[in-house]
C-alpha cells in the first residue's frame, strides 16, 4: 500500500503532465489526467488518516460519507474521465481546462489541505 | 394468541419447545424430518424474509420515486432527455441523458448534490450518477447494460442517434 508521500508524488507527477499537454488537442486525456491526479490526492488524504480504498466505488463511498465537500469537486472529474474513455465520440475541449483543471482540481486540493494534509 | 384463523379452520401448532420431531411434506413430496425448534426457526426466518423483501421493495420504490420527483423539479430540466437506472457489479448506475452533444459542465454540481442527497436518504442504494449525451444503444452499453436498465424518466429516442464515427 502506497504511503501518503508516494500518493502525493504521483499526484504531482500526473499534474505536471498537464503542463505539457494541449487541452484543445487532447481534451479527453487532459481531463482524465486531472482525474488521476485527483485520485492520488484523495488517496493521500485517506492514508493520512489511516484509511485507503481498493476501488473506485469504495473511494466514492468514503468521500460521500466523510468528505462530501471534496466529493463535490471529485465527481465531475470522474464523470468526465469515464465519458472521455468510453464514449468514442469526440470530447469537446471547451470547459475541460476552465472547469476541471483550473477550478475543480485546485479546489479539491485546497479542501484536502483544509483537512490538515499539506500537499503543496 | 387466538386460535381462530382467517379461514376458520383449526390451525396447526408448532411449538419450538416441543420435544417431538416434525415431518414435513413439501409440494414436491420430498419428505424430510427436523426438530420442532429447527422447524419453528425456519418458519420465523421465512416470515422475516418476506417482511424484509416487502420493506425493501417499498424502500426501492420510494428511492426511484424520489429521483422522478427530483427530475420534475430540476432547475436544468431542459438539459434532460431521459434517466436510466441500471444494476452493476457494485450497485447502481444512474444515467442522466442530455439532449445536447458534449459534456454539460453547468449541471455537474446539481448532479453531485443529487448523489449526496440520495446517499443520505437511501444508504442501501449504492449509486453512481453519470451524465451522458444521447448515444446509440451500443455506445450506452459501454457504461451500463441497457437491456437490464429501467427508464425512469423521459421517452426513448424514436430514432437512435447515429454511431459516432
Amino acid at each position: 500500500m502506497a504511503t501518503v508521500q508516494k500518493h502525493l508524488q504521483q499526484a504531482r507527477h500526473n499534474e505536471s503532465l498537464l503542463q505539457k499537454l494541449s487541452s484543445t488537442e487532447f481534451p479527453d486525456w487532459y481531463g482524465t489526467i486531472a482525474f488521476y491526479s485527483a485520485i492520488h490526492y484523495v488517496e493521500a488524504l485517506f492514508r493520512h488518516f489511516g484509511a485507503s480504498s481498493h476501488d473506485h466505488r469504495q473511494r466514492e463511498y468514503l468521500l460521500k460519507e466523510s468528505y462530501p465537500a471534496i466529493f463535490k469537486q471529485y465527481r465531475p472529474l470522474l464523470n468526465w474521465s469515464m465519458t472521455a474513455r468510453y464514449d468514442c465520440s469526440k470530447m469537446k475541449h471547451e470547459g475541460v481546462k476552465a472547469d476541471l483543471v483550473d477550478a475543480r482540481l485546485p479546489r479539491l486540493k485546497q479542501l484536502i489541505e483544509d483537512q490538515g494534509l499539506k500537499i503543496a | 394468541m387466538s386460535d381462530s384463523t382467517r379461514s376458520g379452520i383449526q390451525p396447526l401448532h408448532l411449538n419450538s419447545g416441543d420435544k417431538r420431531e416434525v415431518v414435513v411434506t413439501p409440494a414436491d413430496q420430498d419428505r424430510f424430518v427436523l426438530s420442532a425448534k429447527a422447524a419453528a426457526n425456519a418458519c420465523k426466518s421465512a416470515v422475516d424474509r418476506e417482511l424484509e423483501e416487502k420493506e425493501w421493495q417499498e424502500y426501492f420504490k420510494n428511492f426511484l420515486n424520489s429521483i422522478v420527483q427530483w427530475a420534475d423539479n430540476w432547475e436544468f430540466k431542459s438539459e434532460l432527455s431521459r434517466i436510466l437506472v441500471a444494476p452493476c457489479d457494485a450497485g447502481l448506475n444512474l444515467t442522466i441523458v442530455t439532449p445536447k452533444s458534449g459534456h454539460q459542465y453547468q449541471i455537474e454540481d446539481s448532479l453531485t448534490n443529487l448523489e449526496l442527497d440520495l446517499f443520505a436518504k437511501y444508504p442501501k442504494c449504492i449509486l453512481r450518477i453519470v451524465q451522458l449525451p444521447e448515444l446509440p444503444t451500443e455506445s450506452l452499453d459501454a457504461f451500463f447494460k441497457v437491456e437490464t436498465s429501467i427508464q425512469l424518466y423521459g421517452d426513448s429516442p424514436e430514432t437512435p442517434p447515429a454511431s459516432a464515427a
